[in-house]
C-alpha cells in the first residue's frame, strides 16, 4: 500500500537505475548500461523490454563498425513518467 | 543490480548515483579533442612556419590543409576504441558549433585563391573562430579553463597584426598552444585523478 503511487515499472532497481541514466543523457548504448548498472546482459535486456512496451524507451538496433550496438533513448512519455516517480518520491520523504 | 523493490531512500540514490556516474563519464576524454587539435595545429604551423622562412614558395600554404588531414584521422582511430557510448543532450550542440567553425576553418583559406582574397588575414581569423568555438564550449560544459584558453587564444591572434611575414604563422602556434594544448593536458590530468 505504502507504493501504490509510485509508478510500478519505475519502482524496481534496476528498471529506475536504466531510466535515471537516459534522463540525464541523450542516449546510451547497451554496454554502457551493462558498466553502469554492472547488472547481467539477460537482466538488461528484459527490463529494456518492458520500458519500451510501455513507451518509455526507444530502442535502436545498429553497427558500430562491425559490432552490433543496442543505443537506447528515453521518450518524452519516460520523461514525464521520471518526473512524476520523482515528485511522489519527494511527497513521502517530506512526509 | 537486480529487477527487485526498493524503498525510498534507496530510490533516492539509485537515481543520484547513476546520474552522477553518468555526468563523470561525460567528462571523461573531454581534453583528447583538445590534445589532437592542438598539436595538429602545432606540428603543422611549424612545419610551414620552417618551410616559408626557408623557400619562398607560395605552394607551401597548401600545407595548413594537412590540419584537418591529421586532426580528422586522429579523432577517427582513437575514437573507435571507444567500445561504450553514452551520449549527452550538450555533445549535439557541441558537434554543431564545431562544425561551423571546421566549415569556416576549410573555406576562409580557400578564399586565398581567389585575388581578391590574398589580403585576407586568414590566421587572424582562423584563430578567433577557433577561439570562440572554445570559448563556447567552455562555458557549455562549465570548463574554466577552456575559456580562459579561448580568450587568451584571441589576444594572441590579434596580435598577428602587429607582427609580418612568417612570424604571424609562430603567434598562431603558440595560439594553439595555450588555447588547446595546455587546457587539454590540465583535463586530462583533472579527469584520471
Amino acid at each position: 500500500m505504502k507504493y501504490q503511487e509510485l509508478d510500478p515499472l519505475l519502482h524496481s532497481e534496476l528498471r529506475l537505475a536504466i531510466i535515471s541514466i537516459l534522463i540525464s543523457a541523450e542516449s546510451a548504448d547497451f554496454s554502457y548500461i551493462k558498466e553502469a548498472t554492472g547488472a547481467t546482459s539477460g537482466n538488461i535486456s528484459v527490463q529494456l523490454e518492458k520500458l519500451k512496451t510501455a513507451g518509455y524507451i526507444e530502442i535502436e538496433k545498429g553497427y558500430k563498425g562491425k559490432m552490433p550496438q543496442t543505443t537506447c533513448k528515453i521518450t518524452q512519455t519516460g520523461v514525464e513518467a521520471f518526473n512524476a516517480y520523482v515528485s511522489v518520491l519527494k511527497r513521502y520523504i517530506e512526509r | 543490480m537486480e529487477d527487485k523493490l526498493i524503498n525510498e531512500k534507496e530510490s533516492l540514490e539509485i537515481i543520484s548515483n547513476m546520474i552522477a556516474t553518468t555526468r563523470k563519464k561525460f567528462e571523461r576524454g573531454g581534453g583528447r579533442y583538445f590534445l589532437i587539435w592542438g598539436y595538429s595545429t602545432l606540428f603543422v604551423s611549424l612545419i610551414v612556419w620552417y618551410l616559408i622562412s626557408n623557400y619562398s614558395s607560395y605552394l607551401i600554404h597548401w600545407l595548413w590543409f594537412l590540419i584537418p588531414v591529421i586532426g580528422m584521422s586522429l579523432v577517427l582511430t582513437t575514437g573507435g576504441r571507444q567500445k561504450m557510448n553514452v551520449k549527452s543532450h550538450l555533445d549535439s550542440m557541441i558537434n554543431n558549433i564545431w562544425l561551423g567553425v571546421g566549415l569556416i576553418a576549410v573555406i576562409t583559406p580557400l578564399l586565398t585563391i581567389f585575388p581578391q582574397g590574398h589580403r585576407l588575414p586568414v590566421l587572424l581569423i582562423e584563430g578567433v573562430v577557433v577561439c570562440i568555438g572554445l570559448i563556447t564550449t567552455g562555458i557549455i560544459i562549465k570548463s574554466n579553463i577552456t575559456v580562459i584558453g579561448g580568450a587568451f587564444g584571441v589576444l594572441l591572434s590579434y596580435l598577428t597584426i602587429f607582427v609580418h611575414g612568417s612570424d604571424t604563422i609562430l603567434i598562431f602556434a603558440a595560439m594553439s598552444l595555450f588555447s588547446m594544448i595546455i587546457p587539454g593536458h590540465i583535463m586530462s590530468v583533472r579527469n584520471k585523478k
